[in-house]
């Protein structure tokens, strides 16, 4: 059974990765969207929220080269996949939707 | 080039320590990664460090928060119908402690926070005793160690350099470190077999000159060939000194430490081999020692080992210590080398004493004027070094940990009476967990798993604390060794593992420990009359032992309050003292031209021309100098011989326009000045209180002092000035001229300003460089900034008992709102009835406070004389102020009544608020 709503963090998220292109590194989607909703993400809330996206088939997510930068650590790089793309304009038209009609400092844009 | 920043360790360490597997792996590299990032992109450092913390800590949080649920899930749902197996039950019962503690949150911050200060108080406390006091020498085998001290009946003169008697602790003998180089070489000579000796002590001041770069000032230690082989510090490069090295004359060997290696050199290893000037003495780096070996004191603080050279350098690197042109090394009466031994721990070191005993006698039979008896040695143990911590600084940092254990006490007493107060408050919540089935032992193991995950909370933010108290500690330490303000050095105090396991272990026993009894106690009756008490409305427990723990917290957190009562009475009585000058906008540097210039003319030019281009800097208003700087911690003494008798008497040359610059005044005569040069006849000054003790009502003006084989014309009388201390009397000082003197070494420039000192140091730096460019000047510093660093001590222990005692206070506040708020909610219908027929408001507010300030008073009876019996021990620290003083006392009492009515008026106000109905209807 897969639930096709998505959280508001899950869309920003989705949304990040769907911004970045394949192979986006969590501090790549961290930096995206401190940079464009000034909101601070931690690592590890991006971490635990991109497992539960994988699971539910929305993101798929590889291991990359270990860096010095990084303590000698593998960097996690995600994908928005097909089932992603499908759940996320989903939950954007279900918003759109219900904005409809309002003042545009309401609805969304 | 500066290293790449590192990612803050405590963090890192937390986050590689909580998070597991595959988490650990990408959240800890994305935190380094922001990390590096933001460093690349030119964020302040400190900024982030900030955020890496925040980060750290939020991706913690939310990875285990997700994790405990989906642990807690999956344990669920291996095992329906919650017929739970031990572990998955364990689980469940952590899940269920987490919520209660989330949901009682006032509660949970008081215990973890009580615990964190009263555990993180005495890691920090301990880690600094066990530097000082306990930890041994980073040597082979110290335990083998042994220090050499003797004593010698009957009287007879010698000087000794750099000594410290002691007093034997068991002979209870007071004895002597230091001996001659004669009788040291007589005791090498009589090392019986399974003993070896070496010979050593300090160098104070060496400068040091490498290539080009400018003059630095270290501290140094003299060592025979012996040393290294007998103490056995280890090399991080280069080789240790050898006998070869031991020899007079030629270029001097030199080991660096690896501090000193790394401050001076930049840790460069091409340094060895390299020439450098020691005092102007040609000298080589042959080695550097390893970094654990901090020299050859306690915590290697006092006197720093920077550099260690042969003993027999002495001569040359300390003309000083020649008598009248002959070395030093043949001199019967200068007493300078200290001797340590090392043998195995079994060797009869009875036996090695009489040895170095007989070895010594000859020598000193022909100096002692009424022959008494032989000279006996004694083997003290030396694993630790040389102990210089002074008996105050020990006593205070006794003082310190009895006052941190109290604290927890205290905290560990606050957690015991909120949990019994909040475990009557669960009667009714375990009696129904019972009704439904649940063992004793399960409520028990539930109630201990609270009280663990609090211990676990307390310990890590006891950690926290800790860290973060390292930089108060070392400041105390800084101030508090010996009497040494002049060469300060930073500090290390390291936080080891074993202090971490321990702490953690203290807090589990201690919530434990104070969750079983509340456990047990709530578990005990049986399930159903408890329900039926609840639903009744029968009397719920009076909690006796609940208000004799508040009046017990009450009663140990007296001594500490009272104990921050004096020490503010000491810092404002020593804030009071009349000074004799006055030191705001003084300015001083020491400066040794002896170092670079060998004849007294040469140095008394060297001090003139310093003063008359220090005298044209701008905003400067009158230069001076000064042989020791006022209420610096040292004084030079000497003996003058009145009417044929010998007086002791404070000795402190000055030079030209020193009245002007310190501000004091002249009372007849005048001072030494210009014209007092070496080569004219020597004057002196005196003080009111040296010219009244010797002279009475004469005046002394024109009279002649003789000390040793000098005689000084009295030329002036000038107004009585604190001399080394705060806390000590005036002395009897004379004033010769300290450009007569120059020969016995530095001088401090002293000078009046209305700069900062901070603003004309380049200046002065410039200006000590254009008259000789290898002269170092150590620190420039103000007189006020001098007086604050000699009262450090008492301040940081006022701040430290100012804190804790404050803490301890909360805490019984807490504790007694506590236990007040529970009384007045199990007597609301009484409070209720006692209204309704007509009691006045404040009749009820009295009921309460009544019971609030019975608690206080049993308090103060309890920490009255606890205060009284703790006062001896810091008697010494006190100022002006009797350590019994009653005042402090009974502002104490009134302090703790006071802030103790304040607790209580909440659950009284809200008692005597109490609607007579509504009260009635909890019935």
């Amino acid at each position: 059974m897969t639930r096709l709503h998505l959280g508001e963090f899950e869309q920003l998220l989705l949304l990040a990765l769907a911004q970045l292109g394949p192979d986006a590194s969590g501090i790549d989607v961290r930096e995206l969207i401190e940079r464009r909703t000034g909101r601070a993400i931690s690592p590890g809330a991006i971490y635990t929220a991109m497992q539960r996206l994988e699971r539910r088939g929305f993101v798929s997510a590889d291991f990359g080269e270990p860096t010095p930068q990084r303590g000698g650590k593998r960097r996690r790089l995600y994908r928005l996949r097909a089932a992603g793309t499908r759940a996320l304009a989903q939950s954007q038209s279900v918003l759109a939707e219900m904005g409809r009609g309002l003042r545009p400092k309401v609805s969304p844009r | 080039m500066t290293q790449r920043p590192r990612p803050p360790r405590l963090p890192r360490a937390l986050a590689s320590l909580l998070l597991r597997g595959e988490a650990r792996e990408v959240v800890v590299g994305d935190l380094d990664e922001e990390f590096a990032r933001q460093i690349a992109a030119g964020a302040a450092r400190r900024d982030a460090r900030r955020r890496y913390w925040r980060q750290a800590l939020a991706s913690i949080a939310s990875v285990n928060e997700r994790g405990a649920t989906r642990m807690v899930e999956t344990a669920a749902a291996r095992q329906p119908g919650n017929r739970s197996g031990a572990a998955d039950g364990l689980l469940l019962d952590v899940r269920h402690a987490l919520r209660v503690l989330s949901r009682t949150r006032g509660f949970t911050a008081v215990a973890v926070l009580s615990l964190a200060i009263g555990i993180g108080g005495n890691a920090a406390i301990f880690s600094v005793i066990r530097v000082l006091l306990l930890d041994q020498m980073a040597v082979r085998a110290p335990d083998e160690l042994s220090l050499v001290y003797w004593s010698q009946p009957g009287k007879y003169s010698v000087s000794s350099m750099n000594s410290s008697g002691k007093t034997d602790p068991v002979t209870k003998l007071d004895v002597k470190s230091n001996v001659s180089y004669p009788i040291y070489e007589d005791i090498r000579r009589a090392t019986p077999e399974g003993f070896q000796v070496a010979g050593f002590n300090f160098l104070r001041d060496v400068v040091v000159q490498y290539a080009d770069q400018p003059a630095l000032q270290a501290g140094g230690l003299l060592a025979d060939g012996n040393f290294f082989p007998v103490v056995g510090p280890g090399m991080a490069s280069g080789r240790p000194l050898s006998d070869a090295d031991d020899v007079e004359g030629g270029t001097i060997a030199a080991v660096l430490s690896h501090a000193f290696w790394l401050r001076a050199f930049g840790g460069d290893p091409a340094v060895i081999n390299k020439p450098i000037r020691l005092n102007g003495q040609p000298a080589v780096v042959v080695g550097v020692t390893a970094a654990t070996f901090r020299g050859i004191t306690n915590g290697g603080f006092f006197p720093v080992t920077d550099i260690t050279v042969p003993l027999r350098a002495a001569p040359m690197l300390q003309p000083r210590w020649n008598v009248n042109g002959r070395s030093v090394l043949r001199s019967e009466t200068q007493h300078w080398v200290r001797v340590i031994a090392r043998s195995s721990v079994t060797a009869d070191r009875a036996a090695a004493a009489r040895a170095f005993a007989a070895a010594i006698a000859p020598h000193m039979a022909p100096q002692i004027k009424e022959y008494v008896g032989p000279p006996a040695a004694h083997l003290l143990p030396g694993g630790r070094g040389l102990d210089q911590t002074s008996d105050d600084t020990r006593r205070l940092l006794f003082v310190l940990m009895g006052v941190v254990g109290i604290v927890l006490l205290i905290a560990c007493v606050n957690l015991a009476s909120l949990m019994l107060a909040r475990g009557v408050a669960r009667q009714r919540e375990m009696a129904v967990r019972r009704a439904l089935g649940a063992g004793r032992g399960r409520l028990i193991r539930g109630l201990m798993i609270e009280g663990v995950l609090l211990a676990i909370g307390g310990g890590a933010g006891g950690l926290l604390l800790t860290f973060w108290a390292r930089k108060t500690l070392t400041t105390l330490l800084t101030a508090g060794i010996g009497t040494a303000p002049l060469s300060r050095q930073p500090i290390e105090v390291s936080v080891d593992p074993g202090l971490i396991v321990a702490t953690f272990g203290l807090s589990l026993i201690a919530a434990m420990l104070f969750s079983l009894l509340p456990a047990l106690r709530l578990t005990r009756a049986s399930s159903g009359t408890e329900m039926k008490h609840q639903v009744v409305g029968a009397p719920t427990p009076k909690l006796t032992i609940g208000r004799l723990l508040v009046a017990v917290q009450i009663g140990v957190s007296i001594p500490l309050v009272v104990g921050a009562i004096l020490f503010l009475r000491t810092l404002s009585n020593l804030g009071s003292v009349d000074l004799g000058f006055d030191p705001k906008g003084i300015v001083f540097f020491q400066i040794d031209p002896s170092k670079v210039a060998p004849t007294p003319p040469e140095q008394s030019a060297i001090y003139q021309e310093l003063q008359n281009r220090i005298a044209a800097i701008p905003g400067v208003s009158a230069v001076s100098m000064i042989e020791n700087v006022l209420l610096g911690g040292l004084t030079s003494n000497t003996q003058v011989q009145v009417d044929g008798k010998d007086v002791r008497i404070a000795v402190n040359g000055v030079g030209p326009g020193f009245l002007e610059t310190m501000g004091m005044r002249l009372i007849a005569g005048r001072a030494p000045g210009i014209q007092d040069r070496p080569g004219s006849p020597e004057v002196v000054a005196l003080n009111e209180t040296a010219a009244k003790t010797i002279f009475g009502s004469e005046s002394p003006l024109g009279k002649t002092l003789k000390s040793f084989d000098r005689s000084y014309e009295i030329v002036g009388v000038i107004n009585d000035s604190l001399y080394a201390r705060q806390r000590e009397p005036v002395k009897a000082t004379m004033f010769p001229s300290a450009l007569q003197r120059a020969g016995y070494g530095g001088n401090y420039i002293v000078l009046r300003t209305s700069v900062p000192a901070e603003t004309l140091e380049a200046q002065l730096r410039r200006a000590v460089a254009e008259v000789h460019r290898d002269l170092p000047v150590p620190q420039v510093r103000s007189q006020v900034a001098q007086i604050q660093d000699s009262t450090i001590r008492e301040r940081v222990f006022t701040e430290m008992l100012m804190l804790f005692g404050g803490f301890a206070l909360l805490l019984a506040c807490i504790g007694l709102h506590g236990v007040t708020s529970y009384s007045v909610a199990r007597r609301t219908s009484e409070m209720g009835i006692r209204l309704a027929l007509g009691a006045q408001r404040r009749q009820v507010l009295w009921l309460v406070q009544r019971q609030v300030i019975v608690l206080a008073v049993a308090g103060l009876a309890i920490g009255v004389p606890l205060a009284v019996m703790a006062a001896p021990l810091v008697g010494a620290l006190l100022f002006g102020v009797a350590p019994t003083d009653y005042a402090a006392i009974a502002i104490a009492g009134a302090v703790m009544l006071i802030v103790a009515t304040g607790a209580g008026l909440l659950p009284a106000r809200r008692a005597a608020r109490l609607d007579p109905l509504k009260a009635l209807r909890t019935e």
